[in-house]
């Protein structure tokens, strides 16, 4: 279009031209040809005109083209500004130099120059050296095409940075260059590639079956060279297999389910001989590990496999044959051993174990020589030394089996290699047995026969004898015949026909017996006979014969039927027990109270009473246990006693039933008990015969002692032989004894009652009293008796008693009796002085009398307290005085009890407490001042911490700001500070003395000698330091008379107050203020007084001076409570205070107090001091 | 804790002495008073009872004394609008250690400290 426009135009302009040329000619033809110089002139300028017109107009139309274009231009150029300052690649333009003449941003970071540093670049310089060679500017220039190169470039920092360059050329402008950090792309890609191969290179060369399969299709993707060497098939091949066309067709389902199972799970599946088959259809067996993977995106499967085929066929080979052999020797009928040479056993058979009872494993933990029986366990184990020939051994030998028993054997050994042997063992045991039963048994026979104690006899088919025994031949008469060989009925030919007839059904196999039978003799005699006919067999199991056992029971048929008439005729109870203890038989019909019925079959210990069961029950045990009879006697019940004999009876060597023989011996154990009592009566009564019985002769020697006398001396018979009867006398008593002795010479025959003192062995005092007989005169050897008891306990008692009466009327208080009733049995001296009756008056009348109107209930509740044995003690009530008057009076009362315990009275102490009722109102009263006193005393004690202390705080307060004040150079008025301090402390402690005192009112009395002028001097010190001490003069004056004895401390704590008192209330407009202090003393007491010349107390004061807490004056300095204190402290010392003062004038105290000399243990002066004093 | 206005109230003037020197010294206090009688002490309140600035923010109070003891001073002090107003702070200072003061005076929600004498600057410090 614009081209069209521009050719019109064109072309109009050419026309135009023509046209003015046209008319220039025109004009110039026109005019005068002379004029054809100016005419050519001015064709030539119009051509000119008209060709510059021309090219102006084509001019002017490029102009127009050209501004079009410029405008596209700058967006596009703006375009690609943006496109390469965002660009995220480094972007360099490079001109035809390869110089930089531009560059973005990101350049600038990846090269690490700044942008002005980076204009100065060829690009050539940025590409790192060891590849800058390769790239000439001719690489670049002539393609035309972008390309695209791998680089390393080099930062400004010399960090080599792999890069990919994108460059291409702009056309004769230089190229563009954009590059791209690579690095970590590069490294990637570096490792990916190089594990690539690793893992590639392990798959294609691994010795395993490596095959990689669908899990989907079950199509193999990849197998490893393994796979392709062992199966036979081609790469190509797989491809199109899939996993089950090389598997045995029944294996099918195997690998289905191995696909299932790994579908279900993350684990590895391991198959074991998996049957796969090659490509020449050859079966191989594999061990096949699967792993579910990802390969290629796909849910694969790697299945990792070794061919194990080899070892499988070996083994079945291996396996096959040892069960051949393995099956033989199992089941060999023999025993089998395998025996190494140290004769271990290797191998057994089950035979083996069979035979010998052993399991395989105890047996092959035997060694084979063990099994020998021990005699010939030698001879066998040397014998085993022959055998290393390789030739078989036969021998017959035991072994032992595991129970100890003994199997006979036949063993056959050969050497099996060069370690073993091999012993194939045959039980010959039956062998053995039938061999030696057959030989034993036949001989047996015939012993059992010939001996048999029973006559026994052994016919044949045809009742011939083919045996019998030597009773056979005795009891029928035969001896000295032979009749082996003979027949029977021959022998006996009257037998009946019955017999025959037994004969015949025993010798048809039938067994005939009686238990009893008789024959009578030919003699006549019955005999009484148990017989039994058995038919025997042959080996054939055909009857050959009958044996014939008799047993003539003629006697034990007697002895039965006597021991019957026994049993049931004894007078003694006989019971038969067997095992279990029931009763079997009893000779009685009842026993016991139990009928015969009841009784069979009844334990035989229960039908006794329960007390004498486990005993009896005991006892037949042990008979049955040891076989031994056993005689008891014991009580059955009540009275009926039984001598009881058990027998048992043995049978076999076991005790099967205990016979017991009961007799009653109840009427001689009631004899032996009436016999036994009166015994134990009559041994009591000597025994307790306490009397003791001495004979004196008239030289008054002892010629017999009692054994009661012994008792009481406590000397023997011997010791006493030929002593004198006073040497047994106390020695206080001697004389008057002995005159009593001798006096009795004149009065023989009298019996005199007389108490002794007697001095036992021990040596202690016995009170004996007895009845002196003196029979001297009766006969020649007349001697003196006496009948004397102990009477020591009795005597005691009386002195007691005597001592209780002593008391009683010696004391004060009233001590009264009576009995249940109220009605008095004693009344003392006191009662008779408190209540004014006398013992007369009282004793035989009641009790109430005493009792005030107001208190009759008060009695009754006495009375019932006592009944009730309970004692009442300290009851306050008042009584009735003879005359009238009522008293108070404290009782106690307690009950007075029989011999049996029973309440018969009671005892009764009153005493008068009208005095101490009185005190007693006075001590209520005194009580309420204490009362008010103590809330005082607490008051104190709380001042004592606060008030007291407060001036001491003050102080050490002051010292802490003193030190402020003080040059630090000033060390001793530092120091003096400090001790100012610590006595401060010192005396805060004092104080809390003074506290402790207070509160401890009960702190006892220190006693001290009492030095006055000592006692001054440490008061005095105290106060040294006080400002203004010396405004106050203290006189003393000492009048000591005798020592003087006090509590030093507290003495000190009076004088201390009063003395700060007389300084504190000095009066100061006097000229000279003055105490003066006089001590006196004597051995009584000592009196201190204290004047002053102070200010005085006021009149109305005066009083209160010595309370608690009092300041006379607001002016006080004081705590109020220095008076208080003294007078406190006074009181302690058992001293008192006074005072008299005049109001201006002056004050003085006197003060007494008592000397404690007579209450003080004089300490003798040391040595020391002594010589201190000489001096 | 800088006060304008502290009132010691003591009637042994030496315990005044030490507790000014002390007060002084740890420069808590713009101005000091000193009254040796809980009686003087309310007296002097009266007459600047309604002048918050005069009126003591702090003041220090002895248990013991004469005539009036501290919890006297107190039941009066605490009829002050100005204490009502929390304007002003007891601390007890006393040589008594006897806990029923202690906890008596603490009763008072206008005591804030008790202390024994004698005063220490650290005591000073430790207040609140």
């Amino acid at each position: 279009m614009i081209n069209k426009i521009k050719v019109s135009i064109e072309f109009s302009l050419l026309i135009f031209v023509l046209a003015v040329l046209i008319a220039g000619i025109t004009a110039i033809t026109v005019y005068d040809t002379s004029k054809q110089n100016i005419l050519f002139l001015m064709i030539t300028i119009f051509v000119f005109s008209a060709l510059l017109f021309y090219f102006l107009i084509k001019k002017k139309l490029w102009i127009q083209r050209l501004s079009y274009k410029d405008e596209k231009l700058e967006t596009a150029e703006q375009y690609y500004h943006d496109f390469i300052a965002y660009a995220g690649d480094a972007i360099l333009i490079l001109n035809n130099k390869n110089k930089i003449v531009d560059l973005n941003d990101c350049a600038c970071n990846l090269f690490g120059y700044s942008r002005e540093e980076l204009l100065q670049k060829e690009f050539i310089e940025l590409i790192f050296q060891g590849e800058a060679d390769a790239l000439e500017s001719a690489e670049f220039c002539d393609q035309t095409k972008s390309r695209l190169i791998y680089r390393k470039v080099k930062r400004k920092d010399g960090a080599l940075i792999d890069a990919e360059i994108t460059n291409w050329l702009i056309k004769d402008n230089g190229s563009f260059a954009i590059i791209r950090d690579v690095t970590e792309k590069k490294s990637a890609e570096a490792i990916i590639k190089e594990s690539e191969e690793k893992y590639r290179y392990l798959f294609d060369n691994n010795p395993a079956h490596i095959i990689i399969w669908d899990f989907e299709t079950l199509k193999v993707l990849e197998v490893n060279n393994t796979i392709l060497k062992s199966h036979g098939y081609s790469e190509s091949e797989w491809e199109n297999m899939s996993i089950l066309d090389n598997r045995y067709e029944e294996n099918y389902q195997k690998s289905k389910d191995l696909a299932i199972l790994l579908l279900n799970s993350d684990e590895a599946v391991f198959e074991t001989r998996a049957k796969y088959l090659k490509k020449n259809r050859e079966v191989m067996f594999l061990e096949v590990t699967s792993y579910k993977i990802d390969y290629n995106n796909k849910k694969a499967v790697l299945s990792i496999a070794r061919d194990v085929s080899e070892q499988i066929k070996a083994e079945d080979k291996l396996r096959q044959s040892e069960e051949k052999y393995h099956s033989l020797v199992e089941h060999a009928g023999d025993a089998i051993f395998v025996i190494a040479q140290n004769k271990n056993i290797i191998e057994v058979n089950s035979a083996t174990c069979q035979l010998l009872g052993y399991s395989r494993e105890e047996l092959l933990n035997i060694n084979f020589l063990d099994m020998y029986p021990r005699d010939s366990s030698d001879y066998f184990s040397a014998r085993w030394d022959l055998i290393k020939d390789g030739k078989n051994y036969l021998t017959e030998t035991r072994l032992q089996r595991k129970d100890g028993s003994f199997v006979e054997v036949e063993i056959n050994r050969k050497q099996l290699d060069d370690v073993s042997y091999l012993s194939i063992v045959r039980d010959v045991s039956e062998r053995k047995k039938i061999e030696n039963e057959l030989v034993e048994n036949k001989e047996k026979l015939r012993l059992f026969i010939e001996n048999s104690p029973a006559s026994l006899a052994m016919f044949d088919n045809d009742m011939r004898y083919i045996s019998r025994s030597r009773s056979w031949m005795v009891d029928y008469n035969l001896l000295g015949q032979d009749i082996i060989g003979k027949k029977h009925y021959d022998i006996f030919p009257g037998l009946s026909q019955e017999w025959k007839d037994i004969h015949q059904s025993c010798l048809k196999g039938n067994i005939e017996q009686r238990e009893e039978d008789f024959f009578i003799r030919p003699d006549g005699n019955v005999e009484w006979i148990r017989w039994e006919i058995h038919p025997w067999k042959l080996a054939s199991e055909e009857i050959g014969g009958i044996i014939m056992f008799v047993d003539i029971i003629t006697e034990r048929k007697h002895a039965v039927e006597m021991f019957k008439q026994q049993f049931e005729n004894s007078p003694d109870t006989i019971i038969y027990v067997n095992k279990q203890l029931k009763i079997e038989s009893i000779n009685r019909d009842t026993f016991l109270n139990f009928a015969v019925d009841e009784l069979i079959g009844r334990d035989c210990v229960s039908i006794l009473p329960e007390s004498s069961q486990s005993f009896v029950r005991e006892k037949l045990e042990k008979s049955f246990e040891t076989g031994k009879e056993q005689e008891f006697e014991y009580e059955i019940s009540k009275g009926y006693w039984s001598c009881t004999r058990l027998v048992p009876i043995v049978f076999n060597d076991v005790v099967t039933h205990v016979l017991v023989f009961s007799t009653d011996i109840s009427t001689r154990k009631e004899a032996e008990q009436k016999l036994l009592q009166s015994e134990e009566k009559y041994r009591v009564v000597t025994e307790n015969i306490s009397d003791a019985i001495l004979l004196v002769n008239k030289n008054f020697k002892i010629e017999y002692l009692s054994p009661s006398a012994e008792r009481i001396s406590g000397y023997s018979s011997e010791e006493v032989n030929s002593k004198l009867i006073f040497d047994f006398i106390h020695p206080e008593d001697l004389e008057k004894d002995r005159n009593f002795f001798e006096n009795s010479f004149s009065s023989p025959g009298v019996s005199m009652q007389k108490q002794l003192r007697t001095i036992n062995k021990k040596g202690k005092a016995i009170w004996i009293e007895g009845t002196i007989v003196n029979l001297l005169g009766k006969n020649n050897e007349g001697s003196y008796v006496i009948n004397y008891r102990d009477i020591t306990n009795r005597k005691k008692l009386e002195e007691q008693q005597a001592l209780m009466a002593s008391i009683v009327n010696s004391s004060d208080d009233a001590i009264i009796s009576k009995n249940i009733n109220g009605i008095v049995t004693s009344w003392n001296v006191g009662a008779e002085r408190i209540l004014g009756y006398t013992a007369d008056e009282m004793i035989g009348k009641n009790i109430g009398i005493l009792v005030p109107l107001g208190c009759r209930d008060e009695e009754v509740k006495i009375l019932n307290t006592i009944k009730s044995g309970h004692s009442v003690e300290h009851f306050e009530t008042r009584r009735v005085k003879k005359n009238g008057d009522l008293i108070d009076v404290s009782l106690t009362i307690s009950p007075v009890r029989d011999v049996l315990g029973n309440v018969v009275g009671a005892s009764k102490i009153m005493r008068n407490i009208t005095d101490r009722k009185e005190i007693e109102q006075e001590l209520i009263q005194n009580n309420a001042e204490l009362k008010k006193a103590n809330s005082e005393l607490d008051r104190f004690v709380y001042s004592a911490s606060h008030d007291l202390r407060a001036p001491l705080k003050s102080i050490l307060g002051l010292l802490s700001i003193t030190k402020d004040y003080v040059d630090a150079n000033n060390t001793e008025l530092l120091e003096c500070l400090s001790m100012l301090n610590s006595s401060v402390f010192k005396l805060d402690s004092f104080i809390e003395d003074i506290l402790s005192y207070s509160r401890n009112s009960r702190m006892e009395l220190d006693k001290d000698e009492i030095d006055f002028q000592e006692l001054l001097d440490k008061i005095k010190e105290k106060y040294k330091f006080i400002n203004g001490v010396e405004k106050l003069k203290v006189q003393i004056e000492i009048n000591s008379e005798s020592v003087f004895v006090s509590d030093f401390k507290r003495l000190s704590i009076i004088l201390n107050n009063l003395l700060s008192n007389a300084f504190k209330y000095r009066d100061e407009t006097k000229e000279e203020s003055h105490v003066k202090i006089i001590f006196t003393n004597n051995s009584e007491r000592a009196i201190i007084r204290l004047e002053d010349n102070g200010i005085g107390i006021a009149e109305k004061d005066i009083e209160k001076v010595f309370s608690m807490f009092y300041r006379a004056t607001m002016l006080s300095t004081g705590s109020g409570l220095g008076l208080y204190i003294v007078k406190e402290t006074l009181d302690k010392l058992e001293g008192n205070i006074s005072v008299e003062s005049k109001l201006g004038k002056g004050t003085s105290f006197t003060i007494e107090i008592p000397n404690q000399i007579n209450n003080y243990k004089m300490v003798p002066p040391s040595s020391a001091e002594i010589n201190e004093n000489n001096k | 804790m800088i006060k304008k206005h502290v009132l010691l109230v003591d009637d042994n003037d030496i315990d005044n002495y030490v507790t000014n020197h002390i007060v002084k010294k740890s420069k808590i206090a713009e101005k000091i008073s000193i009254k040796n009688s809980a009686v003087k002490a309310l007296e002097f309140l009266e007459t600047i009872k309604d002048n918050s600035e005069e009126f003591p923010d702090m003041i220090f109070l002895d248990i013991s004394m004469p005539i009036m003891n501290g919890f006297g001073f107190l039941d009066e002090l605490i009829k002050f609008p100005l204490v009502a107003g929390n304007h002003c702070s007891v601390v007890m200072l006393t040589s008594s250690s006897d806990q029923n003061d202690i906890d008596r005076a603490l009763q008072y929600s206008v005591v804030k400290n008790y202390l024994t004498k004698p005063l220490k600057l650290e005591m000073l410090e430790s207040l609140s």
